[in-house]
């Protein structure tokens, strides 16, 4: 009977203890509730409407850009793929770029002397960009301080086609969040903006800066739309293209030039203003559709 | 005598456990219950019209990000006027390329900072974009015997420049030139960012 009543008695206290055991859980459970809430309660409930009223704009822009899309007739694509990177090596087009670029140079008196151009040996060279076959020609010049400015600039621009090509993709990023800001429609005008090509865009830069004017209310997104063009390539494109070598290449139909890229360059003092100047240079043809 | 004595001692312990038992057993219930029904009801949180449990609004918000996220990207592509892969990657790569004109007055403001005596001639530069190699040739002149130094000096000024991440230093010469005095030529490498 004793054994009895002593195992009785220990079931209760280990039943006592069991339950003391689940209520410090629960306790703990509800602490760690509780605490959750406070901590995260007002950061959600900031967030939350904020990321909600984002999402509502960008869906906004997302439904005027495909309306856009579904208006528009003109292939910067096309264009790209038939005269900026095209399937086969085009010869004709690549030597007459560089030839403008000779002439022009000599009409300024910038350029005095130019080897010719020699093709090197492609098959070997890996590409910087997949899908691209890369195509290298060495050329030396003899050339002012101006006029080396004007052939680097020449191959900066060499593969460009729209105000878009001259931004870097923080810069856009940066144009596309002022626009949230802006209101959801002035994606439309900020889009057509983009895609002017950059020879058009130069003959008649005032009246697209007038137009973008009237296009947004906010001086904010002005300020910061200039600013952006401001630091990018396009100012000196721009002037490249107002100038007689801008003009050679709307005359000759060269327009939009070959891709080129520098490989290796050295520029050496020679006498006086003169720099000898030797060029490796990269052209490049699509290796797929 | 003793076993009355225990089973007194031990009546006595089984009825102090009883309230405790029924205590913590009364304790566990409740909780439980505040924890299953109760808890959940008072920390739900109305945000924007719509109430929802604290995990709820956790994953709401994830799933808020990773759809503007999708939005973005949406929007973003169609507002370039070539979306060609190759082609952006291509523009992309160049316009990373340092630019030779920028790389040369940077080198001509890191000599002028030095000294009007000094003559710092550049040779030639010559730049590999691809590799992010800068390498120049020149003369270091018109500072009398303390060529050398000055070049020394001009280099620490050269690798100081931002885009610079490192620097080959050359070989420390200075000569002796009947026309030109001393001087020190140099050529170094320079790695860029």
């Amino acid at each position: 009977m004793m054994i009895r009543q002593f195992l009785s008695a220990s079931r209760a206290t280990l039943f006592s203890l069991g339950c003391l055991l689940v209520v410090a859980m629960l306790v703990m459970s509800h602490a760690r509730t509780i605490g959750g809430l406070r901590a995260n309660v007002i950061p959600l409930s900031a967030d939350i409407p904020a990321l909600e009223q984002r999402l509502e704009v960008l869906f906004e822009q997302l439904k005027l850009t495909e309306m856009q899309q579904a208006l528009r007739t003109s292939t910067p694509e096309e264009r790209m793929r038939v005269y900026i990177l095209p399937r086969e090596l085009d010869l004709d087009r690549l030597v007459a770029s560089v030839e403008t670029l000779e002439n022009a140079l000599r009409a300024t008196q910038n350029l005095r002397a130019m080897s010719r151009i020699e093709f090197l040996e492609a098959a070997t060279l890996p590409s910087p960009v997949e899908g691209l076959q890369v195509h290298p020609f060495h050329v030396r010049l003899s050339v002012t301080k101006e006029g080396l400015v004007t052939l680097l600039r020449f191959i900066d621009l060499a593969g460009s086609l729209t105000i878009s090509d001259t931004l870097s993709d923080k810069a856009r990023e940066r144009l596309l969040q002022a626009s949230e800001a802006e209101s959801p429609s002035s994606i439309v005008a900020l889009e057509q903006f983009l895609r002017t090509d950059l020879l058009v865009y130069a003959k008649d830069a005032k009246s697209y800066a007038e137009r973008l004017k009237q296009s947004f209310s906010s001086e904010q997104f002005l300020a910061i739309l200039d600013g952006t063009l401001q630091s990018s390539l396009l100012p000196e494109f721009v002037e490249l293209l107002q100038s007689d070598l801008g003009a050679s290449i709307a005359s000759r139909n060269l327009w939009p030039l070959p891709f080129l890229s520098i490989s290796s360059i050295r520029v050496t003092q020679a006498e006086s203003e003169w720099r000898d100047v030797e060029l490796e240079v990269w052209t490049f043809t699509r290796t797929e559709e | 005598m003793s076993d009355t004595y225990t089973n007194i001692q031990l009546q006595s312990a089984k009825t102090a456990v009883s309230p405790l038992l029924l205590f913590s057993g009364v304790l566990a219930l409740l909780l439980l219950i505040s924890e299953v029904v109760w808890l959940p009801r008072m920390t739900r949180i109305e945000v924007g019209g719509v109430e929802r449990s604290l995990p709820e609004l956790e994953a709401y918000r994830m799933d808020l990000q990773a759809r503007i996220m999708q939005a973005e990207d949406e929007r973003d592509a169609f507002l370039l006027p070539v979306r060609d892969v190759s082609f952006l990657q291509a523009i992309a790569w160049k316009q990373a390329q340092e630019d030779l004109v920028s790389l040369e007055e940077s080198l001509r403001r890191a000599a002028t900072k030095l000294t009007d005596l000094a003559e710092m001639v550049f040779a030639s530069i010559e730049l590999r974009p691809a590799d992010k190699q800068l390498v120049v040739k020149g003369d270091v002149r018109g500072v009398g015997p303390g060529s050398m130094t000055m070049l020394a000096q001009f280099l620490e000024e050269v690798k100081g420049l931002p885009n610079v991440a490192s620097l080959t230093p050359p070989s420390f010469v200075r000569v002796d030139d009947p026309t030109i005095g001393f001087h020190s030529p140099f050529i170094f490498t320079v790695t860029l960012r």
